[in-house]
């Protein structure tokens, strides 16, 4: 085949002159690399979101989960005397207690679904959670159970139409607080979000609430290196506290972080592989159109043996045609997989960009599909009989 | 130029054997003007299709310019199509999605010819046949006549040196029907072979030799003379 310019112009003549069946056709492929290309997008841009997060919480945290109800609980006051009794293995450590739904009021303005975490100085640290304003929970209000107060910016203002909370007043389910800080804003202060939220003392909360147990300690170990042997300490710890009964688990930050950025990536390689089938299915399509239109063409053919055509020739006019379907639709695809992806992704607050890789591969996988079910069909050409072709009406 | 040497072309239906050719030998020299005359089932479109290369015999040799079809593979055939044989089809055969000098430079493409010869060889076979200035038109834009000379300059590009026309005025108008005929006569003046396939005497008239066949054997053949003097002015 010396001439590869004059079977593409054929190809193309004849996609043009068949547009709604070429773009029938087409559809398999676009639907197939485009979908192909947007979840992967949406896949990659969730996980890197949730890495993101749990690593900005920090990778030398380990979380404590008490699950035990009544006497098998641990005392706050005593978890936090051991943690810090070991200041070359521990930061720091937070007791947790958390409630939702919470009722939060100023005068006659309230709002109902904020949520509430009870814990001590050391939370800001460990979770990295910044002010906007005032102070934070101290160690003296945990210790004199103080009715302070430290406000997300969305009841800020819910509450007091944005003014400056500091030193006012609010009622947590009914109880007076006094508003000592501001979190800083990190959700555009929409509802039920990490700015509709208030931290009190864990010592106030576990009163406050009507479930008020301590049940998760975030423990922030020294360095990343003693992670492992905070983590042997703290279980060492739970273990004689707990005798016997696994009604607690010690999670490990970077742990979980592995086993999330693992599933995640399954699931997003799944999502991709389901999408992958519409490419076969397309593929299938190809084939499907290809082999109505060899049997259209057939006196094509046959004009064109007659006058000289070698099989080799038929095979690759009808192969680039093939190739060139599912280039093109390959082609449409990715841009509309790219452009679904980002809108998608924008639409959910993640992230999503198309990565290179996966375009690649998808219009890969594509154009691979359009020349594997093609050549069927243009093998059964290429082997027309020129005079029962050339009879063919 | 073209030697049939008992040729038997058998087709089995079921458990009926068709002897669409049934022992022919025949000798074409070059740059003769041949017309193979017989009715629809005389087995005078085998026989072309042999000449054509577009078939193989069951029995018996064809040789070509010297080559011997019957033992060549499918690659070969269609190089000596290509090469050596121009065919001018009854239903001209155009491809309708090509416009006239594209279908011209068909054949020429597939001899392997750079873009800028084939637009050349295409062009002065096109002018050839006095159509220079439609060109670019499709088929659809042609009268019959105008395809049919379309189909004349697409045998005549790749230069062969045998031209096989099946029933080429078979699809005309008498006045078009004319004219193709004249060309061919120019074409054979100019020192190419032709044969032609035809159900119709007149058509036969003009050339210079006429076959007649008949179930699959040649019942005569003789100079156009001779031949319409045997059947008095007529030809039977």
């Amino acid at each position: 085949m010396t001439d590869i310019v004059q079977p593409f112009k054929m190809a193309m003549k004849s996609i043009w002159g068949n547009k709604m069946r070429s773009v029938l056709t087409m559809l398999g492929s676009i639907i197939g690399v485009g979908s192909v290309i947007a979840l992967m997008a949406i896949g990659q841009g969730a996980t890197a979101q949730i890495t993101e997060q749990i690593a900005s919480a920090g990778t030398n945290l380990l979380t404590v989960n008490v699950m035990g109800r009544g006497s098998k609980t641990l005392d706050p006051d005593e978890m936090v005397e051991f943690i810090d009794a070991f200041p070359e293995l521990y930061s720091g450590v937070a007791p947790v207690v958390s409630g939702g739904g919470i009722m939060v009021k100023n005068g006659a303005k309230n709002t109902d679904s904020t949520s509430l975490t009870g814990t001590n100085e050391k939370y800001a640290d460990i979770r990295g959670i910044e002010l906007a304003d005032g102070r934070y929970i101290s160690a003296l209000d945990v210790a004199n159970r103080n009715r302070v107060v430290v406000i997300g910016t969305y009841l800020v203002n819910e509450l007091f139409d944005g003014a400056n909370p500091i030193g006012q007043k609010i009622k947590i389910n009914g109880t007076p607080f006094s508003v000592v800080g501001v979190l800083k804003e990190t959700q555009d202060s929409e509802e039920s979000t990490a700015d509709d939220a208030v931290v009190i003392p864990y010592s106030v909360a576990t009163r406050l609430l009507r479930n008020g147990v301590v049940r998760t300690y975030m423990v922030q170990s020294a360095d990343d290196e003693v992670t492992e042997a905070a983590k042997a300490q703290l279980k060492d710890y739970l273990g004689e506290k707990f005798v016997g009964s696994n009604t607690y688990t010690i999670t490990d930050q970077k742990e979980l972080m592995e086993t999330l950025d693992e599933a995640m990536g399954t699931m997003t390689a799944m999502l991709g592989g389901i999408a992958g089938i519409s490419l076969l299915v397309a593929g299938i399509g190809i084939m499907n159109i290809m082999l109505v239109s060899v049997t259209e063409r057939t006196r094509e053919i046959g004009i064109r043996k007659a006058i000289g055509a070698r099989r080799s020739h038929i095979l690759t006019q009808f192969l680039i045609e093939s190739a060139l379907i599912s280039c093109l639709g390959g082609i449409i695809g990715i841009v509309l997989g790219i452009w679904l992806g980002t809108t998608l992704g924008s639409l959910l607050g993640i992230g999503a960009t198309a990565s290179v890789g996966t375009i690649i591969v998808a219009f890969g996988f594509s154009v691979a599909m359009g020349l594997f079910f093609g050549f069927y069909p243009a093998n059964k050409a290429s082997k027309l009989n020129p005079i029962e072709a050339l009879r063919f009406e | 130029m073209i030697r049939i040497e008992e040729m038997y072309k058998i087709y089995k239906m079921g458990d009926i054997e068709v002897r669409a050719l049934n022992g022919v030998s025949l000798h074409i020299k070059q740059h003769e003007f041949v017309a193979i005359v017989g009715p629809s089932g005389s087995g005078k479109s085998t026989l072309m299709n042999m000449i054509g290369a577009l078939d193989t015999p069951t029995s018996g040799k064809c040789f070509i310019d010297g080559q011997e079809i019957s033992q060549m593979s499918d690659n070969e055939l269609a190089l000596l199509r290509n090469k050596k044989l121009g065919f001018i089809f009854q239903q001209y055969n155009l491809l309708p999605r090509l416009n006239a000098i594209e279908n011209v430079e068909l054949p020429l493409t597939y001899a392997g010819y750079s873009a800028t010869e084939r637009r050349h060889m295409a062009k002065t076979a096109l002018e050839r046949v006095g159509l220079g200035d439609k060109m670019h038109h499709k088929p659809s834009e042609l009268s019959g006549g105008q395809q049919q000379r379309v189909s004349i300059a697409r045998a005549l590009s790749s230069r062969p040196q045998l031209i096989l026309a099946d029933e080429p005025t078979g699809a005309l108008d008498s006045k078009s029907g004319i004219e193709v005929m004249a060309m061919l006569k120019e074409i054979h003046a100019e020192g190419k072979t032709i044969v032609i396939i035809t159900h119709d005497n007149n058509i036969a008239k003009q050339a210079n030799r006429i076959i007649r066949i008949a179930d699959g054997e040649i019942v005569s053949d003789a100079d156009t003379e001779s031949a319409t003097k045997a059947g008095g002015g007529q030809l039977v």
